[in-house]
């Protein structure tokens, strides 16, 4: 059985499914900008033109429970309402966990994989002013070293648009680029 | 790489067959805004003559982003309930649409990505434009809306060929743009000028589009290009109608202190302008409808 829990700002929700297929179908989701998802069951998730924003996926193997975030920015800012917690790494892991918690995950059997975290003009060993995917990136290592969430894989930085993809069912994660087509970033199973 | 071939911008232009074409009335309506002696009303005279664009307008006007209770069955009352500025942009949108709504295979952008880009673009420039006081927000929109224009010409002549300015650009360490003049002899802003000088756009339109990758070598300077370069950039950092040429751009980190902002006021602004993108997609549904 395929459950699925979102959270963020502009949630979108799976199409309703005959309970007969949902057994059988995995979920297709589509990743927009600040969203969280959590399916409980067979899911793809698709994160669609990275650039300095970073698609960060967790799976449980054992109980199942795959969850993903698409994070904007690295520290919320003031004010911020609990359903855009997905916008900033700083709120957007830390509520993603917790919705893979309630639907059954444990943090010890979690693995991580993300990417993107570009930024524009890091160019030539150059290092741009506006470095939004850099400190994306390291707002989002420090919150999964202090949660303790082992990261299998990244492919992160430079100017490079990423398409990310993962399957709860094999647990593979997927990296598209302009340059190296579609490679296999990792496996969250393995 | 030598340049593979001794194609002119002329020719670019001249023997690119589709090329996009921008109506008598949208040119007026874009130069209408930069007279303040404009009567409204006059607006709505301009926008009927192209009735294509009309059309579009008024299911735009009646979008479920504007939440009207009753319908606006005319443009005069357009004018009326919306204001001069809104239905201006709402003809530029309507110009601009089904053109930039189709692929650019040459740039590696499926169908919508585009028309995301450049109105994103636009939308920010705009907001960019409004909160520093530094140009006309109209202008800003205009232009950013127009600004990556020159790609719907190169697009065809790139062909396969992107893969390979990627890999040259990387390699040699220099931005996209720059790669493109080495390989093609000129770049897409460019062209996109040389297109716009062939549509007869106002001055300041051009500014956006020619120096929105390089704002600081804008001579005379013009706030313009410093809204469309930061409006541009941070609709690439946001994966906003993000192309084969990714994020592979020089930043001009002088655009801050040129605009009156500090470098952390990037990430309040790519806050809103998200929120704001996404308010307007239910508009985008009205434009596939049309």
């Amino acid at each position: 059985m395929t459950e699925s829990v979102s959270s963020g700002a502009f949630l979108k929700q799976p199409s309703p499914v005959a309970p007969a297929l949902r057994e059988q179908q995995a979920l297709d989701l589509m990743i927009g900008l600040a969203e969280i998802q959590v399916v409980s069951g067979l899911a793809k998730f698709t994160f669609a033109g990275l650039g300095s924003c970073v698609g960060v996926c967790v799976l449980d193997p054992e109980a199942n429970v795959a969850g993903a975030v698409h994070i904007m920015l690295p520290k919320s800012l003031s004010g911020t309402a609990s359903d855009m917690l997905g916008k900033f790494a700083d709120t957007g892991i830390e509520e993603l966990v917790r919705l893979m918690l309630a639907a059954g995950a444990d943090v010890s059997r979690m693995q991580v994989a993300y990417a993107g975290g570009a930024n524009v003009g890091d160019i030539g060993g150059r290092t741009s002013a506006c470095d939004l995917g850099s400190r994306n990136l390291e707002t989002i290592t420090h919150v999964l070293a202090d949660l303790r969430l082992p990261v299998k894989a990244t492919d992160a930085g430079g100017t490079t648009g990423r398409t990310l993809r993962m399957s709860s069912q094999t647990g593979d994660v997927l990296v598209r680029t302009i340059r190296m087509g579609e490679a296999k970033l990792c496996s969250l199973r393995s | 790489m030598s340049k593979p071939n001794s194609i002119t911008l002329e020719d670019i232009v001249s023997r690119t067959s589709d090329l996009p074409t921008f109506s008598a009335a949208a040119l007026e309506v874009m130069r209408m805004a930069d007279s303040s002696t404009s009567r409204a009303q006059d607006i709505a005279r301009i926008v009927s003559q192209d009735q294509a664009m009309s059309v579009r307008v008024l299911r735009l006007a009646n979008s479920a982003f504007y939440g009207m209770s009753r319908k606006v069955s005319s443009l005069p009352e357009a004018v009326v309930v919306l204001g001069m500025r809104t239905v201006k942009n709402l003809a530029m949108v309507a110009a601009t649409y089904p053109w930039m709504s189709k692929p650019l295979k040459g740039y590696d952008l499926a169908p919508m990505q585009m028309w995301h880009h450049s109105f994103g673009t636009a939308l920010a420039a705009q907001t960019l434009a409004a909160r520093t006081r530094k140009c006309d927000d109209q202008l800003a929109f205009t232009s950013g809306l127009l600004h990556d224009v020159g790609k719907v010409a190169l697009s065809l002549w790139i062909g396969e060929k992107l893969k390979a300015i990627v890999y040259y650009a990387e390699r040699e360490g220099m931005p996209f743009d720059e790669a493109e003049r080495r390989i093609l002899g000129y770049d897409h802003t460019e062209v996109g000028e040389h297109l716009g000088k062939n549509w007869n756009l106002p001055e300041e339109v051009l500014l956006g589009i020619r120096w929105h990758h390089e704002p600081e070598s804008c001579e005379p300077y013009h706030p313009v290009a410093d809204c469309v370069h930061l409006g541009s950039t941070i609709s690439m950092a946001m994966g906003i109608g993000l192309g084969g040429d990714g994020l592979h751009y020089t930043f001009s980190e002088g655009c801050y202190s040129r605009l009156g902002l500090r470098p952390d006021d990037t990430d309040s602004i790519s806050a809103d302008y998200v929120d704001a993108f996404k308010k307007y997609e239910t508009m985008f549904a009205a434009m596939a409808a049309a």
